[in-house]
């Protein structure tokens, strides 16, 4: 009897291996990173970044273990049954289950059938949620193949870091799955996506550095590809392009922190021909108050920030000099003042819809899901009297307390 | 080491209950009642809670009266042999086809979330086969094992809440009151029967130590079951949003699958998979094991124990029938069972009760 059973547990033991579902890892072809594009009659072009696990591996064998990856691409009538299609040239069992980032390609995201095609992905049991969707200009194919990151080993970990430098100059937001297809089930706000470009078409004359929208910042050397500024997503369709300046902007009148501290320069004030630069701090909430309960719906937000001056290159004293210091913290509550009215009116105009997450503030007025939805915020937003105010506090001045005195050196 | 006496004690008792309603939030009950409650769905077990407390109070009563019976031969004692019958036999069918339903979203949960290439089938048949082992190691193996697995499993939902931590978003809970007052009160009541399980428990009563452990063990389990699952509704709604958690198929699995400690280390849902698999298993034990009980005193049978195998069989090919979980759980379960029952565990404790008062009474007078 003891050893029927014995017997009987070691065969279970087997069946933990799983039958039906047991995966090899050198049979799987991991998928990094998929291209979307559109082609003719409705179908799909799909471009696969698949890795060569041997190549990646760090201590493994020298000698010549091949590409880091392999590109395909090929057409499909839609993104499920892709992954099949492809194995008749590709040995291995496709995975999606290291994922990391869905290019989709402007034309693709511009039309009304993108979120038909989209969607399956929100079934799919390997794809993660944080995968990242990045909108690009040109084809998604093409930028796949041109992105060619000469400090990295593998495509992939090009974006991997590049998610943490997001972060840190918010010039492009965080843009993952999960949250593109929350803000759209929630249908009170837009989506804002990174925006990126391998082919390269500087803009000389933008005044400011972070005025730029990917392509237009003029480089020479590196890597071709260009992440910056952020395509505009409502309704699962992409409706418009925000500059850097415009997504930091947006980033900074959300309800919640969700800039780190990233570098900007502000005209000078008193020396028109020279720009101050800063470090913006972003500690604390703002502070949003909506009246919606009139017609027309009031929306009052203070976006309180900390600056840390950086780099005066007109060398004027603004540190020690504190009629200067007011001059620059008006001269800078002005400009933001200016800024931020611009692209609310641009919301309000052009997207009528906001990508400040302002819907989750207002949904603290209503007590049910009727009255709420009754509301439909998206359609009051663009009828709304908003007011911003920025509080600016200039707090740390970085190693120096003084500038150079020119005049005196140079006499 | 003592003897043992097949009697099990409070702590043992207390581990059974929660494990058995606790874990109905990690399963399509959480999904059912996110669908009505909405951004409030987190209220509507506490409204629930509120509604049991007086069918529970009552059964206590009368387990109290009646001192070593179970809640079957308390229903013969006061409702008589045919009526009595008729009152055991639905609250088999009622736990049977519960059972059946529990063990396909089960199997479907496992197959769906991590399985996709193996047959529904065949989770059904290992859940079954498992449960039965346990179940017929007795009441003593059962409570033993739910006190062991309780603390183990507690810990995990902690690390889980931990975990997901950085994806909470209060703002999803507004608007408050959802649905609105008036409709909460009403599914408040209606779904009041995710905690009649602890009416069922009555058929237990015999097996405990004594009736302090008994209540003491049942009052605490009820509290903390309506706090956990009141707390994981909470965490669905401010994780996922409200509609999206009411599309998501499983939302503790997804929740599961967020859960992350640090860039690098993603994919932890193993760990939790495996304190749900356990727990789900005991559960289904458990009832394997009450079923047996209250067919074998329904039908005044001398053993009760040689049912639990044929009873796990039985609910493993009623598991089969539902083509897919809209029909079988969204459909029967949720509009059938959970939506009309609650008549069948609010008035019959209740019922029971008065008329056992009206006949001590009337026994007083007429002495």
């Amino acid at each position: 009897m003891r050893v029927c059973k014995f017997i009987f547990l070691f065969l279970l033991l087997i069946l933990l291996m799983g039958c039906w579902d047991r995966q090899e890892v050198e049979e799987r072809a991991l998928v990094m990173i998929i291209g979307l594009d559109i082609a003719e009659k409705g179908m799909l072009e799909i471009t696969y970044d698949i890795a060569n696990a041997a190549a990646v591996d760090p201590g493994g064998g020298g000698g010549d273990v091949g590409l880091p990856s392999e590109t395909i691409t090929f057409l499909a009538p839609d993104f499920v049954s892709a992954r099949d299609i492809v194995n008749s040239s590709v040995s291995r069992e496709i995975s999606f289950l290291h994922l990391r980032v869905i290019v989709v390609s402007e034309e693709l995201a511009r039309t009304e059938e993108f979120i038909h095609h989209f969607s399956p992905v929100l079934r799919d049991r390997e794809i993660r949620r944080n995968v990242e969707i990045i909108v690009s200009q040109e084809k998604a194919e093409e930028f796949i193949r041109n992105n060619n990151p000469k400090l990295e080993e593998r495509p992939y970990s090009f974006f991997e870091h590049m998610e943490s430098r997001w972060r840190e100059t918010s010039l492009t937001p965080l843009s993952i799955l999960d949250k593109f297809f929350q803000r759209m089930e929630e249908d009170a706000g837009v989506f804002l996506a990174a925006y990126a470009t391998a082919e390269v078409n500087p803009v000389i004359e933008k005044p400011t550095e972070d005025e730029y929208i990917a392509g237009e910042f003029p480089k020479l050397g590196g890597n071709p590809t260009q992440v910056l500024g952020s395509a505009v997503f409502k309704k699962g369709k992409m409706i418009g392009v925000l500059t850097g300046e415009e997504t930091r902007l947006a980033l900074a009148l959300r309800p919640d922190v969700e800039t780190d501290p990233f570098l900007v320069t502000y005209p000078d004030p008193i020396d028109e021909d020279y720009k101050v630069a800063f470090r913006v701090h972003k500690e604390q909430h703002n502070r949003i108050k909506m009246n919606l309960k009139k017609d027309v719906p009031k929306i009052n937000v203070t976006i309180p920030l900390t600056l840390e001056l950086l780099g005066v290159p007109s060398l004027i004293n603004y540190i020690e000099d504190p009629n200067n210091m007011e001059v620059l913290k008006d001269s800078i509550t002005a400009y933001l003042q200016g800024k931020a009215e611009a692209l609310i009116d641009r919301t309000q105009e052009e997207f009528m819809a906001e990508p400040f997450k302002w819907s989750q503030v207002a949904r603290r007025q209503f007590w049910t899901l009727k009255e709420y939805e009754g509301y439909h915020w998206m359609k009051s937003y663009p009828k709304a009297e908003i007011s911003i105010s920025f509080e600016i506090e200039i707090s740390e001045f970085g190693r120096q307390l003084d500038s150079l005195d020119l005049q005196k050196i140079r006499d | 080491m003592e003897i043992s006496d097949g009697k099990i004690d409070r702590r043992e008792f207390f581990a059974i209950i929660v494990i058995l309603i606790a874990s109905k939030f990690t399963d399509l009950t959480a999904t059912i009642i996110l669908r009505t409650g909405r951004t409030a769905a987190w209220i509507l077990p506490i409204i629930s809670f509120i509604v049991i407390i007086l069918p529970f109070l009552a059964t206590l009563a009368l387990l109290k009266r009646f001192k070593k019976k179970n809640f079957i031969e308390i229903i013969y004692a006061i409702a008589g042999k045919y009526l009595g019958f008729v009152i055991a036999i639905s609250l088999f069918f009622i736990l049977l086809s519960a059972t059946a339903i529990n063990l396909r979203n089960y199997a479907d949960a496992v197959s769906t979330m991590f399985y996709p290439n193996t047959p529904v089938a065949f989770f059904i048949l290992l859940g079954a086969v498992v449960s039965y082992f346990i179940a017929n190691r007795g009441l003593e193996g059962i409570g033993r094992t739910a006190s062991l697995l309780l603390p183990c499993f507690a810990i995990s939902l902690l690390l889980l809440i931990v975990l997901t931590w950085q994806h909470f978003q209060d703002s999803y809970l507004f608007p408050l009151l959802g649905p609105g007052v008036v409709a909460l009160l009403k599914d408040g009541l209606v779904y009041s029967t995710i905690f009649a399980d602890i009416i069922v428990m009555a058929v237990l009563f015999p097996f405990v130590k004594d009736y302090r452990s008994y209540r003491t063990a049942s009052i605490r389990g009820l509290i903390v079951s309506a706090f956990l699952v009141s707390l994981f509704l909470l965490i669905y709604i401010i994780v996922f949003d409200f509609h999206p958690a009411t599309v998501v198929n499983h939302p503790f699995h997804q929740l599961n699958r967020r859960a992350q400690l640090g860039p690098f280390i993603t994919n932890v849902e193993a760990i939790f998979f495996f304190f749900w698999i356990l727990a789900k298993t005991l559960r289904f034990a458990i009832y394997f094991y009450v079923m047996a009980i209250i067919l074998g005193y329904s039908l005044t049978l001398k053993e009760f124990e040689p049912l639990i195998l044929p009873l796990a069989g039985l609910t493993a090919m009623l598991s089969l029938i539902p083509e897919n979980i809209v029909e079988g759980t969204l459909d029967f379960r949720d509009n059938f069972l959970l939506q009309r029952s609650w008549l069948y565990f609010i008035t019959v404790p209740i019922v029971l009760w008065f008329i056992s008062k009206w006949r001590e009474k009337s026994k007083d007078e007429s002495l």
